[in-house]
This record gives C-alpha cells, sequence and structure tokens, in this order.
C-alpha cells in the first residue's frame, strides 16, 4: 500500500480537470469526513467520499476510477451543503464521472440497452432520465 | 496645512512587488497641497531619515506623510525625525500601504488603495490646525470593566501597585465564567477554590472598589483622564443593607432562568448568582409589568397570585389578591378575564386559566379569621352610593377604608347588582356572593336595601345629606325586538326573567322555549330556563357562532346541557292565538361587511323564512340604563343609547359632586369593567371631598407598560388543566354550581404552566423575609461619573448559541460545554452526579463532539476555539471518574494541546482514563426515543460511524459577549469581523487596544485559556503601572492618526 | 386566477395521481393551472459541471416558453423539475457569461430568455398566495386523526439559495398537514435521500434506504408518508415490493402526494385524488380514519 508522489502526481492534468469541471478548490478540503458521515450511499461504498477527495488530491486517479464510489453517489447535495470548507462534493464527484464517460474509451457505467424492457416500462422517465444522465457518456 | 511631503518607504519584498510606485508618485504630485513626494529603499536607517530631514528643509515643508508596511511600529522614530527637522511631530500623519493578504478574496488594486489612503492623509493635514502642545495631569486610577479571572488579576495587580481601581461588573458577582467550571485543566484544580481568595480579596481590598450588577455607558476623554458615566442597574436592595442571608429566596415563588447554571437549575426572580459571591448581596430581576396584569382593569396581580399558588401557597396569593380586590370568589367565578386574552402561554398552547386560579385561591386559601382590611383615620364627611353591584360595592369599599361615611342604596334585596339579579346561581351561588358582600358591610358600609332613589328618597335629599354621590345603577332594561306580537303573553325579556327567578319570585316557564340573542344573559336565560323545566330550549342568534359574545365554555355548556344553536337566524315577527304565543317566524341571515363594531353585518336572505313552535319567547339582546328617574330628571346628559355621560377621566357628571360609573355609562360590559370604574369613582371622590384636583396625574394612574421579551419558543406544549364539571345528568333541574373548582394539585399544576413573564411578580414575600428591611421595589436605576487615567477591558467570551446548528436537534440530552460543566462540579446542580436533563438517568454513552461552529468558514466561525481540545478531554476525564462503566467518544479533527504540560494531559486521558478519540466530524445528531444517535465518520479507518449514545455534549465555539460590540463603541476601540477587540500590533503591542490607555486582557480580545488570560491581564496592569509612573501626558488623541487598512 | 404549469414528463404517466390532484386541487382553491404549451423534458438533472452549458439549454427552454407567452412565474408539482430549472435559472441569473453565450445559443427562439421567469414549487403557492390560514377555512373534510409523516428527500430544499424552506429544518409540508387538520410526526429522515435514480440499476441501494426511512415512520406512529416528488414516491411506494422482500419484519405503510391529501381536505369526490394509483393501497387506512366513508 504504498503510492510515490511528486509534483507531477499532485499537480497532474487530472487534478487540474477536475477543478476546472467541478470549479472547485480541492485543496480546500482538510478532510474532517463530515461529508462521509452524513451521505445516505456510504453504507454500500468501499471508499468513502472524503477519501475520493484525498485521493483526487494525491492524484491517485486510477484507485478512483477502480472504486464503486463514485458510481454510487445519489447527488442528494447532503456533503456539499455540510462541508465547513465550503467544498462542493456534488460537484466534484459529477467530474470524476464525466472524465470516465466522456473518455470514448470507456464503457458507460450503465447500458441503456442492455435493461430488460419490463423494467424500461415500469421504471418512470425520472429514474430513467436522471441515471443515464448521471452514469452514460 | 499647504506644503506636504510624501515619504513612501520601500523594500523589494513587501512593498515593491506589488505596488505601482510610480503610479502612486505620481498620482501623489498631483494632490492638492503636495509640494513633493519621493520614495526611499528601506526608509527606516539612519541615511533615509536625515534625508527626510532634508527634504524638510529644502523644500519648506510644513507638514510631511510618511508610508510603511508598519506605522504603528515606526511612528516614535519617524516622530524624532520630524522634530529633529524643527516641526512640531502633530504635523505628521503615518500611512499604511501593506497590502493586505489576499486570503482567498478577489484581488484588489492595491496600488489604488495606497492613493487613496495617503489622499485621506493628505486631505487631514490640509485641515488641521495646530493649537498650543498642552498637558493633561494623570488621574492615577485605573478602571477594570469586567471582573472574571482577568479583570480580578488586572484589578489586584494594579491595586497592589497602590493606586485606586474601579472594577465594574454587569452581573451580581464577580467571577465571570471560571467559578462555573467543575476542574480546571492541566492540574484539576477546582476552580472556586483558586479563583475565591483572589475574588475576597478583590472584595477587600481598600483600593478596589467593586461596582457589581453596573454597566460603562459613555466614555470620553483620552488617556490620562478617561470621562466614565456607569450605570448601577436597579437591584431593588439596599446592599447597605444587605447581609446575603438568602430568606427572601426562600420565599420566592418565581423561577427563573439562570444564567450561572445556564439553563441545569432555575434561579429565584430575588437571587444571588451562587454561594460564594463577590459582593455577597442579592438583586431582584424585575422586567416589568405582565401582559395579564396589565390587561385587568383593576391590574389585579394576576402573575403574583398564579405563581404563590404554583408553591401551594394558597393563603399568601389569597392575601395577595385581597389586596386589591375584597371579591375573589365572585370574580373568579363569573369574570371575562382580559387577562387570560393577553396570557403569553396561548402562543405556545393555550393560557392560563387566570380567573379559575382566583377562584381556587378563594376557595382553598381561607383559613380561620379573616384579614381584616385598614381604614385610615375616620373622616366626617358622607359619601351615598347609588347601586350596590360591583362599581358600587368597591367604591363603597374604597372610599370607606379612607374613613369616609358610606351609605348604598339599592332597589334590590340584597346586595350584587347583576351578580345578584342577573347571574344565575348555577354560576354563582348565592353563599359566596353574600359572603364576599358582607365584607363590605363589616368595614362599616351602611346598607338601605329595598328603596329606589328617585321614589323611595329624593335625589335632591342625597345631594343635602350627603357631601358626595355616585351613581353605579347598571343596566337593568332590555332591548326590545321590534318585531310584531313583542307584546303577547309568553314573552318575557331575558333580564327580566333571570331577575325574577334570582329573587324568587315564581315565574311560568313554557314547554318550548326559543331565547334570542347572543351574549352571556342569554345563554344564561336559556340554560335558566331548562332547569325550571323546559323542554326544548333554542337559542337564536342572528351572525355566526365566532362573533357570539358569550364566553366560549359558556357555550359549549350550553349545548352540552342539550340547548339546540340556531346560528345566522333572526325573529321576524311573534304570532299568538288567543293573546298567548303559540309560533315565532324567523328569517335565515348571511354575513355581509362588517358594520360600526367591527363585527360583519348581518343580511337576511330573501324567502328564507322558517317558522318555529314555541310558546315562550325569551329576548335578550341588548340592555340599557334605566334613567327615567336619575337622568335628564334630575340634570344628568342622557347619551342616544340611555347611557350617562362623564368625564372619562375623573368619572365626574355635569353635576359638582356627583359621580357616575359601571354599565349606567359603558352600556353593558364586564363586572371586572364596573369594578375599575368604582375604583377610580372612589380616587375621584376623595380627591373631590379633600379638596385636591381631579385631574392631576390621573392619566399617570397607570402607564402602558412596555412589550415584555418572553421566550415562547421550545416550552414544551401541556394543555390546560380541565375544570371538573358536574355531569350533565346531574345538572337536571338543578341549580347546583357546576363548574366544581381545582382541588389543591390542580391548581398547583395549572399555576406552574406560567411562564413568569414580568421575571419577579412583585409579590412582595421578600419584603416581609427580610429581615434587615433592605428590599425597596420602588428603587430606579442611579448613575455616576468616575475619572480614571487608564481602562482595562476585561469582558470575557460566550459560546456560540447550539441553535444556530441546523443539523443538530434541539434537545434536553444535546448540551453546551458549560452545561455539562455544571452537570460535573461538585458544588452544582447535581453535587456533581452525573445525569442527563431529559430523565435524570445516568449517561453511559457520552460523546463529545469538538469545533462546533469553529474552523467552519462556510458556514460559522473560520477560527480555532484553542480551549475545546483540553477542556473536552478534562471533562472527559471528569466523566469517567463519575461514572466509572461508562465510556466517552470525542469527535475531532486535530487535537491541539500546545501549552505546558498538556500534551502529556491527552495523553492521561486515553491511556489512565479510556478515551475513545474518532477522528472525523459530525454531520447530524437527532433523537430516537430514548438515545441521541450521532453520525460521524472516523477517517482514519475509513468508516462511516454511528453511535446511540445517551448524551452529547457540542464543544460550541467561543465568541465575544454580545454586548461587546457596543463597548468597543462606546470606547473608541477597533474589533475584528467576529467582535473580538483588536490589539495595536499582534506581535509587538498585544496589551494595547487602538486607543491609547484602554488596554485589552482576556478572551475579550481573542480566544484563550485561563493561563493565558493571566498573563494577558498581568501584563496589563505592568502596562498601567508604568502609565501611572507619568504625572501628566500630552494632550491630543495621539501624535500622528494612521491611516487604517 | 391563473398560473403556468409545467408538468414535466413523468406526472403525464406514472405520476397522474400527482398531477390530477393537484390540478383538481388547485381548481377548487380558485386558481387554474394553465400548462405551459410547447413545454419540453427539463432534464430531471441539474448539470453541475461549469463547462455543461448544453444540459442546461432544455430546463432555460422551458422558461423562455413561459416568457414568450406573456407569464413571468411558473408553477410545478415535481421536486425533481422545479430543482432542475431553478437552478438553472439561477445559475444564469448569477453568471453573466453564461446567460448570455445560452441566449445567444438559443438565437433561434423568437425572444432572448434573461432569468426574468420566476420558478415555484405548488407548495410556495400554497403557502404564500393562496396562505394556510385560509385555507384551513376551506376545508370540508377535516383530516383529524390521521398521523403523516411528511417527506421532503433532497430536492425540495438542497441547496439552500433555491430551496422553498429551511433545508435542514423544513416545515413547510408540516403546516400545510396541519392546516388541513391532521397529526404530524417529527421525523429526523424527513430530508434523506430515497435513493434517487440507484432504482435503475442498484436497486438494493433504493431498498436499503426506503427500509431506513420507512421504519423510521413506522416507529413514529406515523399512519403514511406524504411527499412531492415522482422518484421519491416510486422508491418508498413501488419498491415497498422490494423492501418487503429483503426485510421481513417490514409491514407497508401507505405513501401520499400531497395534493391527493389536499383534494380529500377540499372536499372533492375521490377519485379525483387518483388513490387507484397508489402502489400500497390507501384506502383502507382513510376509512379507518373516516376520512372516506
Amino acid at each position: 500500500m504504498k503510492v510515490e508522489l511528486s509534483s507531477e502526481k499532485v499537480h497532474s492534468d487530472f487534478v487540474k480537470k477536475v477543478e476546472e469541471l467541478s470549479g472547485q478548490n480541492i485543496l480546500s478540503c482538510y478532510q474532517c469526513g463530515k461529508c462521509s458521515a452524513g451521505c445516505p450511499s456510504s453504507f454500500a461504498m468501499d471508499l468513502l467520499p472524503s477519501q475520493i477527495i484525498r485521493m483526487v488530491q494525491l492524484g491517485l486517479q486510477d484507485e478512483i476510477i477502480n472504486s464503486k464510489t463514485i458510481w454510487l453517489c445519489a447527488s442528494c447535495l447532503t456533503c456539499s451543503v455540510r462541508c465547513p470548507r465550503g467544498v462542493d462534493l456534488a460537484k466534484v464527484f459529477e467530474a470524476l464521472r464525466l472524465l470516465v464517460t466522456r473518455d470514448k474509451e470507456k464503457l458507460n457505467y450503465v447500458e441503456p440497452s442492455e435493461i430488460p424492457s419490463e423494467q424500461l416500462e415500469e421504471l418512470p422517465q425520472i429514474a430513467l432520465i436522471s441515471n443515464f444522465r448521471k452514469f452514460t457518456g | 496645512m499647504e506644503k506636504i511631503g510624501i515619504f513612501i518607504c520601500y523594500c523589494e519584498f513587501e512593498i515593491a512587488s506589488t505596488l505601482d510606485l510610480e503610479r502612486i508618485l505620481t498620482a501623489s504630485r498631483k494632490m492638492e497641497g503636495v509640494k513633493y513626494a519621493g520614495s526611499y529603499k528601506g526608509l527606516l536607517d539612519t541615511s533615509h531619515q536625515n534625508e527626510i530631514a532634508e527634504s524638510i528643509k529644502k523644500e519648506g515643508l510644513d507638514s510631511v506623510v510618511v508610508a510603511s508596511c508598519l506605522p504603528r511600529v515606526h511612528q516614535k522614530l519617524v516622530e524624532e525625525t520630524v522634530e529633529g527637522a524643527g516641526l512640531d511631530k502633530r504635523s505628521l500623519e503615518m500611512v499604511s500601504i501593506k497590502p493586505e493578504s489576499r486570503n482567498g478574496k478577489e484581488a484588489r488594486d492595491f496600488s489604488e488603495d495606497a492613493i487613496e489612503r495617503l489622499e485621506e492623509a493628505v486631505k487631514k493635514l490640509g485641515k488641521r490646525e495646530l493649537k498650543p502642545a498642552s498637558s493633561v495631569p494623570m488621574v492615577k486610577k485605573a478602571l477594570v470593566i469586567g471582573g472574571g479571572v482577568s479583570g480580578i488579576h488586572a484589578a489586584l495587580d494594579i491595586a497592589n501597585g497602590g493606586y485606586e481601581v474601579f472594577l465594574v461588573e454587569r452581573t451580581p458577582s464577580i467571577g465571570g465564567h471560571m467559578v462555573e467550571l467543575s476542574e480546571v485543566f492541566p492540574t484539576l484544580d477546582c476552580p472556586q477554590c483558586i479563583l475565591t481568595p483572589k475574588m475576597v480579596q478583590c472584595g477587600q481590598h481598600p483600593n478596589i472598589h467593586i461596582l457589581g450588577y453596573s454597566e460603562v455607558k459613555e466614555v470620553k476623554g483620552q488617556v490620562g483622564n478617561f470621562e466614565v458615566l456607569v450605570k448601577h442597574k436597579v437591584t431593588y436592595i439596599d446592599w447597605n443593607k444587605c447581609t446575603g442571608c438568602g430568606e427572601c429566596a426562600n420565599v420566592c415563588p418565581v423561577d427563573m432562568y439562570s444564567d450561572f447554571q445556564r439553563g441545569t437549575a432555575p434561579q429565584k426572580a430575588i437571587y444571588k448568582p451562587f454561594a460564594q459571591a463577590v459582593p455577597n448581596k442579592f438583586v431582584i430581576d424585575k422586567q416589568g409589568i405582565p401582559p395579564c396584569r396589565d390587561a385587568c382593569p383593576i391590574h389585579l396581580n394576576a402573575q403574583g397570585y398564579v405563581q404563590l399558588i404554583s408553591e401551594g401557597r394558597f393563603k399568601d396569593a389569597l392575601t395577595l389578591i385581597r389586596e386589591t380586590l375584597p371579591f375573589p370568589g365572585t370574580i373568579g367565578r363569573i369574570c371575562v378575564h382580559p387577562c387570560e386574552t393577553e396570557c403569553k402561554r396561548k402562543e405556545v398552547d393555550q393560557p392560563i386559566s387566570i380567573c379559575y386560579l382566583k377562584r381556587a385561591a378563594a376557595d382553598l386559601g381561607e383559613e380561620d379569621g379573616e384579614i381584616e382590611p385598614t381604614i385610615e383615620e375616620e373622616k366626617d364627611k358622607k359619601v351615598a352610593v347609588i347601586g350596590a353591584g360591583p362599581a358600587g360595592l368597591l367604591a363603597a369599599y374604597d372610599l370607606r377604608r379612607r374613613g369616609y361615611k358610606i351609605v348604598i342604596f339599592d332597589r334590590f334585596p340584597k346586595a350584587g347588582g347583576t351578580l345578584l339579579v342577573g347571574i344565575p346561581e348555577y354560576r354563582l351561588p348565592r353563599v359566596i356572593l353574600e359572603k364576599e358582600t358582607e365584607r363590605v358591610r363589616k368595614l362599616g358600609v351602611e346598607f338601605r336595601f329595598n328603596t329606589i332613589v328617585g321614589k323611595d328618597i329624593t335625589f335632591e335629599q342625597l345631594q343635602q345629606d350627603y357631601d358626595a354621590i355616585f351613581i353605579a345603577i347598571g343596566a337593568h332594561v332590555s332591548t326590545t325586538l321590534n318585531v310584531e306580537g313583542e307584546e303577547l303573553s309568553g314573552v318575557i325579556h331575558g333580564i327580566d326573567f333571570l331577575r325574577m327567578v334570582n329573587l324568587g319570585r315564581e315565574v311560568t316557564v313554557g314547554k318550548k322555549v326559543a331565547v334570542v340573542g347572543g351574549g352571556n344573559a342569554a345563554i344564561d336565560a336559556a340554560r335558566t330556563v331548562l332547569r325550571l323545566g323546559a323542554e326544548e330550549v333554542h337559542l337564536i342568534y342572528r351572525r355566526s357562532r365566532k362573533e357570539m359574545p358569550a364566553n366560549e365554555t359558556e357555550i359549549e355548556e350550553a349545548e352540552n346541557e342539550g340547548i339546540k344553536l340556531h346560528l345566522l337566524s333572526n325573529p321576524v315577527r311573534l304570532i299568538g292565538e288567543g293573546g298567548e304565543i303559540t309560533h315565532m317566524e324567523c328569517i335565515q341571515m348571511k354575513l355581509g361587511e362588517p358594520d360600526a363594531s367591527g363585527r360583519r353585518r348581518p343580511i337576511p336572505i330573501e324567502g328564507s323564512e322558517f317558522m318555529m313552535e314555541v310558546d315562550m319567547v325569551i329576548p335578550a339582546i341588548g340592555q340599557s340604563p334605566n334613567t327615567t328617574l336619575l337622568g335628564e330628571k334630575i340634570g344628568l346628559k342622557v347619551a342616544r343609547n340611555g347611557t350617562l355621560n362623564v368625564d372619562p377621566l375623573t368619572l365626574e357628571t355635569g353635576i359638582t359632586g356627583v359621580f357616575a360609573g359601571g354599565d349606567a355609562v359603558t352600556g353593558p360590559a364586564s363586572a371586572v369593567e364596573a369594578l375599575g370604574a368604582g375604583r377610580k369613582a372612589a380616587i375621584s371622590i376623595d380627591r373631590y371631598l379633600s379638596g385636591e384636583d381631579l385631574r392631576k396625574d390621573r392619566e399617570d394612574e397607570w402607564v402602558k407598560p412596555k412589550e415584555l421579551a418572553v421566550t415562547t419558543k421550545g416550552v414544551e406544549k401541556k394543555p390546560r388543566v380541565k375544570m371538573p364539571t358536574l355531569q350533565v345528568p346531574e345538572r337536571e333541574r338543578s341549580f347546583n354550581e357546576v363548574d366544581q373548582g381545582f382541588n389543591q394539585e390542580e391548581a398547583i399544576s395549572e399555576a406552574k404552566r406560567c411562564l413568569s413573564c414580568a421575571g419577579c411578580c412583585e409579590c412582595m414575600s421578600c419584603v416581609t423575609a427580610c429581615e434587615a428591611h433592605a428590599i425597596d421595589h420602588t428603587l430606579v436605576d442611579s448613575y455616576e461619573t468616575i475619572n480614571v487615567g487608564a481602562i482595562v477591558v476585561a469582558t470575557g467570551y460566550e459560546l456560540l448559541s447550539k441553535d444556530l446548528i441546523e443539523e443538530y436537534e434541539r434537545d434536553p440530552d444535546i448540551m453546551d460545554p458549560l452545561q455539562f460543566e455544571r452537570i460535573l462540579c461538585p458544588s452544582g446542580p447535581t453535587d456533581g452526579v452525573v445525569v442527563r436533563p431529559s430523565d435524570g438517568k445516568t449517561p453511559k454513552e457520552v460523546v463529545f463532539i469538538e469545533c462546533v461552529g469553529s474552523r467552519d468558514p462556510e458556514h460559522h466561525l473560520p477560527y480555532c476555539s484553542r480551549v475545546c481540545c483540553m477542556y473536552s478531554c478534562k471533562m472527559g476525564m471528569l466523566y469517567k471518574h463519575a461514572v466509572h462503566d461508562g465510556t466517552m467518544y470525542i469527535f475531532y479533527m486535530d487535537v491541539r494541546t500546545d501549552g505546558k504540560m498538556y500534551e502529556e494531559f491527552y495523553q492521561r486521558g486515553t491511556e489512565e482514563d479510556g478515551l475513545i478519540y474518532i477522528r472525523g466530524r459530525v454531520s447530524k445528531v437527532f433523537r430516537d426515543g430514548e438515545k441521541i444517535v450521532v453520525w460521524g465518520s472516523d477517517t482514519l479507518t475509513g468508516r462511516r460511524v454511528e453511535i446511540a449514545a445517551d448524551l452529547v455534549v457540542l464543544a460550541m465555539a467561543m465568541i465575544p459577549r454580545p454586548d461587546a460590540k457596543q463597548l468597543a463603541k462606546t470606547l473608541g476601540i477597533e474589533t475584528d469581523t467576529f467582535g473580538f477587540m483588536k490589539v495595536a500590533h499582534p506581535r509587538l503591542k498585544p496589551y494595547e487596544s487602538t486607543v491609547p490607555g484602554i488596554f485589552l486582557a482576556g478572551c475579550c480580545e481573542s480566544p484563550k485559556d485561563i493561563p493565558e488570560c493571566v498573563a494577558q491581564s498581568c501584563g496589563c496592569a505592568g502596562k498601567v503601572l508604568s502609565l501611572f509612573s507619568q504625572d501628566e501626558v500630552e494632550s491630543f488623541m495621539s501624535v500622528g492618526e494612521i491611516v487604517n487598512l | 386566477m391563473k398560473i403556468f404549469y409545467y408538468p414535466g414528463c413523468t406526472v403525464k404517466t406514472k405520476a397522474k395521481n400527482l398531477e390530477e390532484s393537484a390540478i383538481a386541487a388547485m381548481k377548487a382553491l380558485d386558481i387554474e393551472l394553465v400548462e405551459l404549451p410547447n413545454w419540453n423534458c427539463c432534464g430531471t438533472v441539474f448539470g453541475m459541471s461549469t463547462d455543461d452549458l448544453v444540459h442546461q439549454l432544455a430546463p432555460l427552454r422551458n422558461l423562455l416558453r413561459v416568457k414568450e407567452q406573456g407569464g413571468d412565474k411558473v408553477t410545478t408539482m415535481c421536486s425533481m423539475c422545479y430543482n432542475t430549472l431553478k437552478r438553472a435559472n439561477h445559475l444564469i441569473r448569477e453568471d453573466e457569461e453564461k446567460r448570455r453565450l445560452i441566449a445567444d445559443f438559443m438565437s433561434e427562439e423568437a425572444i432572448r430568455y434573461e432569468g426574468e421567469v420566476e420558478v415555484l414549487h405548488l407548495l410556495e403557492i400554497l403557502r404564500d398566495v393562496v396562505g394556510f390560514e385560509a385555507l384551513k377555512e376551506k376545508v370540508k373534510i377535516n383530516l383529524k386523526g390521521l398521523k403523516l409523516d411528511p417527506y421532503y428527500g433532497c430536492m425540495l430544499t438542497r441547496p439552500q439559495e433555491i430551496g422553498i424552506d429551511n433545508m435542514e429544518n423544513p416545515t413547510i409540508l408540516e403546516e400545510l398537514l396541519t392546516a388541513l387538520g391532521a397529526e404530524v410526526v417529527k421525523d429526523p429522515m424527513k430530508t434523506e435521500c430515497c435513493g434517487s435514480y440507484h432504482t435503475v440499476n442498484a436497486v438494493e441501494v433504493v431498498a436499503d434506504r426506503g427500509y431506513e426511512i420507512l421504519h423510521s415512520a413506522l416507529k413514529r406512529g406515523a399512519d403514511a408518508m406524504v411527499l412531492s416528488c415522482p422518484l421519491c414516491d416510486y422508491n418508498l411506494d413501488h419498491r415497498q415490493r422490494e423492501i418487503a422482500k429483503k426485510y421481513v419484519d417490514f409491514s407497508g405503510i401507505p405513501v401520499f402526494y400531497f395534493s391527493q391529501l389536499l383534494a380529500l381536505a377540499l372536499g372533492l369526490e375521490t377519485k379525483e385524488s387518483r388513490f387507484d394509483l397508489n402502489y400500497v393501497d390507501p384506502l383502507p387506512l382513510l376509512r379507518e380514519k373516516r376520512v372516506v366513508v
């Protein structure tokens, strides 16, 4: 569990892109964990939301992408409204998801064509549209 | 000053790197009055200082502006240079042009800022006229504002240095927050034990004058001679006599919020904050006049007797009532209680049953031997009162107590007026009325019953035989319906019907009865006729239920008894056969726009007539006085509605010596309003007979009190205690009293709902209990001006309110640290036994949450409050010492334990006392049944953490006292954005405020712990002593003013 | 009075009970909800990334339509539409450059939209235009006896700048239900997320969230939930099937849209509330409490 840090890693394009897309100053986060404490989906996550932010701070791109956390975010905004440093975490997570879904080499997290038709009929549009907006490119 | 020179100091690092010097110099040279502008690298060394002196001489400058990064530090040096060049040092202005750190805010144009500040300095010099320099003698006395640990140490050091000190403290005792604490870190000493000796020293020191319960209101002057206006808030107690014994608090019935106990225990309205108070004196917390007392027409002290009842002191309550009202049993049964309409408790749930409680006092408070009211020296003037109703009775009572001879004439066989002939027995038993009106007779008032003035005795005869007359004949003429058939047999007006029943006369009652009207008289008539044998009773009223003037409880009871309400209906004609009534034709109504009374006008609906089969109709739609004998005939003015005209201020009629009041003047109103009129008439008649002016100061008799701030938020809802009533079947055909009255428990329980709006209720129990006779409720605030040469501000801190943290619920088991301190404190309200407020159980799982409101730039305060890490560790240790099998969890971000022995203390907390530290903040705290659920994080293991706690303590941020900003303004000193008072320079001048002669000590300056407070306050004392080594001081505010950031 | 109303996709299909009861109830209060002509899907969720201007077009185009029709206000009953429309509106009101760019991009429209329209949730209309005191007077069937648990979810109150009430402690639904005569239950879960769009591909998460929220209500003595959002409704009402499968002790609880109860309380016929479209049948409860015969 070793990580080698360097200015390339902590000031990488990845970090810059996340900051740009989210409009947030990632280094504002002082890792208090209040976001994780109030997150309704955190019970199902492998990495906590505050840990994801930490990884962005250190430029640990792969670990973020390999975790389920950003795909379990429900965009409920509880983290964003309670952060003492004013970091809008929901926007950071959106940026992270976009970096994956906009990348043509990666697959969509949810593949609409794979959803069975009975489900498509049963689910309200509001669920389908919001889901695809978040999880597909 | 017209020849100004501007000298700008720069260095590469600080100023040149961020400012555009060329631009600044160009702009400066253009300013009006500026003859020279130049910049110098490193202005503060000798060669450049000489250059300034040279330039002054060469250019013939008469004034100088010097701009640098730290003007306050550089000031003295530059003054010397300027004086060396032959100028008065007041011709110098120092300007700071150091760019403020960005701190995430938008980049400003620092050069533009600098130019603005230079311009300001230039303008000031342009206007400045130099008066001859002078000095003032140094007043070698000091003022210390705030008597906490900081203030106490500063005062002692200055006093020990040989100078007089005034120690002004806002609360009744010195000690501050420190005496609220349980133990102090890192030594775990008892703060009361270490501070009280110092407090006593202050109290006994010949050089220290403690001005307790006082505030600084105004400050004028300058260092060496400040003129300070101090307000001594009224304590209502003469501190020269008070011995601090506490007998008064033992008898005070009012519980109030205690600042010292912070809500963990109440204090009485008369209190000493804690046992070791210095000065050892009591104060009374009186907020004003409560709304109930204000609303009452006789201003009966409602809060007073309610609070006495809440302690089970029925006899004392009755005594208090009887000082104002001799008829509590009667009025407590029938009053319309305007007090209850204004009662603040209604904002929580329902108003206090003030009226029922008055009755309870009368029922339960009477013990053997009635209290005899005093009568003044006998006078030989005689007063005739016409009418033995409430107005006449109270007027007679009051006048008799003043020593006059009174005769009451009344047409009825007994006393009471409408109380006797209007109100039915099931509401007001005759024995009660008789017993209470007997009190008037026992005083020596003569009653002449069955006497009609104007018939059995002439009014002129009375005018001859008596020195004054009060007409209080009431309103006993019923208003007619004005419909066809009103003269039919079986139609009898309400008040006539009730009078006959109440006087024991025979009345024929129908089987199907209709009562017309919506007031109390109508309901009385309906419920009475039901009891006399009517089978069906219908009440017809032309508006809706909301508009009915009768008491709501009366309407409800009428319905309970089976009386049918026909609302929005009105009779149009009465139909009979053979002279007897058989039917009543009515029409349905709807409500239109409001009329003159403010109530919506009833409008008949065309074609909606309906017929009612009746054999008796009782109209009760209004009343007016009978002025045939006592009206225009005797020269009195009568209004169009039949009432007598009087002067509203004095109740004089047009005839000298003749007064009138009550229903005869107002039209039908309530008994308590009539009582008010009787009392007013007595004052007027007394003045008239003594030859005094009737009008003087009458308007000030009762001044409308200011609105009181009463907390109704967060008060637990608890509905009124229900008045036990006779069951409906038992009421059938019986005139037994329906309302049974509260018993002791019910009365006490109801009285405990009172919110104590006014604080002290003036029940005067304390006055009786005080053996030193020190209490005087008529005292007022006083003021004093003192002259001092130096001021030390030590006003301390407050904690940010928990209510501002919205993601944590409001709950008694979620407390702030000072509350927890009171619980842990061995001399606290629980004697150090740790119990939780909601149910008194021992909490086994306690959660302490750090940084609540601190280190939170987004929502609350950005700074760290410094002391919380240490005190939470301390409280954790004390908790574990008290509850061995308990667990304390501390949610933290960092553990900041940087003082001497602090880190070791923290280590002890974890190793010896097993405190569980969890690194993470808490997102939500809420109640779940008996537990308080805490949602936090453990960032070190990467887990979300949920704890079901028994008790939660929030380490709230430290903020200045709420009145600190106002005090700073009064003193003219600067504060930062949070209200903390600013020192002149954080590194080099940590004691001085921004005004010379005013020093800052303790948490009013910034959050710090007790050792640092003591260090700072002793430093301030040192500064003061050093200042006092001078015998005089220059008389101007400052040598050169500094244009601030 | 008339006011433009933006339906959004779901109320026209899967949440007809919300739409029909709302329109009928407002009509009984003399407010006609005029469906916005030519409306399009709002996009459901607010596009949060700084470069995402394309996704703002959908909601803003709807507001443009309102302006085009001469209106200055639009209301909606769906919480998610409310949030999306209002956040997009707020974005262009605060950011001059984005306002200009988006307006320029929509230059083929007949008019230019620059943030002139006010977005109001139907609950705000009830609170601020009708007034809860006045509403009390119009209640024909008192909901006395019903213990209701108002549920806000996320989109009505967060973030605070667009919230219809205090985001940590909103009381607007409580005030509405109290005006209708019901008793409200205090529940700390009322602003906790239902799982939202995870209902498509992570149903387990929704089942767990739903259980936590509904169990809290049941524990606190609630007879039923009351909410405003079709997605919350799907997750908390329809998904009770999945919750019951996973949690054997779960007994089920009816879930109402606030407008269904409003319509009922105003004395409209029961069928106007479209209880037939609720997953958990609420009629037995309503009959038991004598609100419905």
